[in-house]
């Protein structure tokens, strides 16, 4: 316990210089311009951030990354509020409380309930984070190959099964993600699959340009197809907070926070189930139940609660297992593996401080949007009227850069493309994206462990399903499938009866 | 509902393409190698998936259709003007200029282009070209000064 404190004391001293301050200020900003844009996610954000700040030192870059992902998740709030369009999927369900406040002239309350409920969220999200990280850091150190198998198909069945409206395409997209990291030369012969004697190929693709692709190039093309309606800002009151919003609903913040980190830290779901199950649990216990829907302050206090807590606690698995807790947690995991982080087991045995410096930067990220959603509110919603055809070019510019600045070749460009045209084609045919994100960052961790695994066993699948962890995971995958498979063929009966 | 079978029977067809080429990849016997290090065996097993889960998608998509109740439910098509425009003008610049003329040229003319192609038309056209211009240029320096001076990253 105070071994954790000290070692968060000295994170917090190594950040507190004027340079880092100054990039986590930017980048919380740039976080909040990013969410708040509707179109650009907090995936996107931080696939074009990663490849601008390659060549910081990893601490500063990670700083940056961090901030900009708690700034995008909240930022998102502002455009549901003022446009009834949520700027992120996170914020989705924030639209139906915070719009409908907006209506009634209460913008500025609903968005000081949003930037409380934000800040609150991943502070509860935080202390999950220094607590919580090392126990299960711990408790990882006894998983095998097998546990590791599982761990890796459940992050991507489960994304696949909560993150779309149909189970069937999210598999389907997550199985592709998984075939993606089998591209290039594998790890036990060096034998290269689908490369096709294109050399580019032959040393697999890169994950950034891909996820930049995927991201950037597709969500520009979703944008750009219809046109772009006039802007219409609802005016609004004070943003400051009253105190009272936070005394009343106390056990709605506290169950919410619970809840996002929760949610969180189950591998591939992500911020936006964490902001509808905040939702729909604050709905269950509310004294209030009318006002849900029509500018309740409760409910847009847990989605905001949920979704924000929900960041912290995506991180965990990937400083504990390597396994991303939701799609902007899985571009975060592979810069640090770009920085030479190792995330897995062994970072409470070889780099302890590094959880508590993590940490120390989601502070900075909150302090950041607790100052920009107090002061420069006015400001900030300015952002909301630059026209798309000025920011789309932009952005497209940084993806072609970015996924350039990868290795320096233009085949990263090329990747980026190819995945900007298949991720546009999926999302318009209902395809989510999540599952095939972290199918693409899974895949090799997947594949290593179960070829280790079956030659361990020589062969022999029993393993996989006694011991007692691989046994737990394995009967949560197949009771997750068997539960989906169920509710639709319930659907689809009432359908046809 | 049509674009989903269509859309499963490729994943399907997809999926059989992965599996024929996992089986034609090197085992390594010769060196040992078992049915479970051999490097088709993981991707094969995704052909597989890929083939049963795209099944399954055009089955229940066929079903569907055959039941005519949400015959009319099929989505937009894929590609409207907007799309093709984007579509030409970010393939010209990342396959065509990136790489071949300088950076900057090549950045200040597409977003140049791109601006003025997707300005609303009720501006005038003198108002436009100037705007598309100032953009183009204003933001090209602004990437090659944080991309080149701050950040320190390579530009193609």
């Amino acid at each position: 316990m105070f071994d954790g404190l000290i070692a968060f004391g000295h994170s917090l001293a190594h950040f507190g210089t004027p340079t880092v301050i100054f990039y986590a200020l930017l980048s919380s900003l740039v976080g909040v311009i990013i969410g708040a844009l509707p179109g650009l996610t907090a995936t996107m954000g931080l696939a074009l951030m990663t490849t601008l700040t390659l060549k910081l030192p990893p601490d500063q870059a990670l700083l940056i990354l961090i901030c900009t992902y708690v700034g995008a998740i909240y930022g998102g709030s502002r455009s549901a509020i003022l446009l009834n369009i949520p700027g992120t999927p996170a914020s989705a369900a924030s639209c139906l409380d915070g719009h409908a406040l907006a209506r009634q002239g209460l913008a500025g309350r609903a968005m000081g309930i949003a930037t409380t409920g934000s800040v609150l969220g991943t502070l509860i999200g935080m202390v999950f984070l220094a607590g919580f990280t090392p126990v299960l850091g711990n408790m990882a150190l006894k998983f095998g190959a097998y546990e590791f198998f599982w761990l890796a198909l459940f992050g991507v069945i489960i994304a696949g099964t909560l993150t779309g409206d149909d189970p069937l395409k999210g598999w389907i997209a997550g199985i592709a993600g998984l075939f993606v990291a089998t591209i290039g030369q594998e790890s036990q012969y060096a034998y290269e699959r689908f490369a096709f004697g294109v050399r580019d190929l032959a040393g697999g693709l890169q994950l950034v340009p891909a996820l930049v692709g995927a991201f950037g190039f597709a969500e520009l093309l979703t944008a750009m197809r219809e046109h772009q309606q006039p802007v219409k800002i609802s005016p609004f009151d004070t943003v400051i907070p009253k105190l009272r919003d936070v005394t009343q609903y106390w056990r709605t913040i506290l169950r919410s926070g619970l809840i996002g980190t929760g949610i969180g830290i189950i591998p591939g779901v992500g911020e936006d189930v964490a902001a509808w199950s905040s939702y729909a649990a604050a709905k269950r216990a509310s004294k209030e139940k009318e006002k849900f829907g029509k500018g309740s302050i409760e409910g847009l206090m847990a989605a905001e609660t949920g979704d924000n807590a929900c960041v912290p606690g995506a991180i965990i698995p990937v400083l504990t297992l390597a396994i991303p807790g939701s799609a902007p947690a899985a571009v975060l995991m592979a810069a640090m593996i770009i920085h030479g982080i190792r995330p897995g087991p062994m970072i409470m045995v070889e780099n302890a401080q590094f959880v508590y410096d993590v940490v120390a930067m989601m502070l900075f990220a909150t302090i950041g949007i607790l100052i920009y959603g107090l002061v420069l509110t006015r400001l900030l919603v300015q952002v909301l009227r630059v026209p798309q055809h000025i920011i789309v070019p932009i952005i497209f510019v940084l993806c072609a850069v970015g996924s350039f600045a990868i290795a320096g070749r233009l085949f990263d460009v090329y990747v980026m493309l190819g995945f900007g045209l298949l991720g546009y084609w999926l999302r318009h045919h209902g395809y989510p994206m999540a599952p095939l994100v972290l199918g693409i960052v899974l895949g090799d961790l997947l594949e290593k462990n179960l070829r280790r695994a079956l030659v361990l066993s020589d062969g022999d699948l029993t393993p996989f399903f006694t011991r007692p962890i691989s046994a737990a995971v394995a009967a949560l995958i197949i009771g997750t499938i068997a539960w989906k498979l169920l509710s639709l063929h319930r659907q689809q009966r009432r359908r046809f009866a | 509902m049509k674009s989903d079978l269509r859309g499963g029977l490729g994943w399907a067809a997809f999926g059989l393409a992965i599996f024929v080429e996992s089986l034609r990849m090197e085992r390594f016997t010769s060196m040992g190698g078992t049915l479970y290090t051999m490097p088709g065996l993981v991707p094969g097993m995704f052909g597989v998936l890929l083939i049963v889960l795209g099944g399954a998608l055009a089955w229940r998509s066929w079903r569907r259709l055959q039941s005519h109740r949400s015959a009319g439910a099929d989505i937009d098509p894929l590609l409207n003007r907007r799309v093709v425009t984007m579509l030409v003008v970010t393939l010209t610049y990342a396959i065509g200029l990136i790489g071949r003329v300088p950076f900057w040229l090549a950045t200040s003319v597409f977003i140049a282009v791109f601006t003025y192609l997707f300005t609303p038309a009720e501006a005038s056209r003198a108002r436009r070209v100037l705007a598309a211009l100032a953009s183009g240029v204003l933001t090209t320096v602004v990437i090659v000064l944080v991309f080149e001076q701050i950040f320190l990253v390579r530009l193609p």
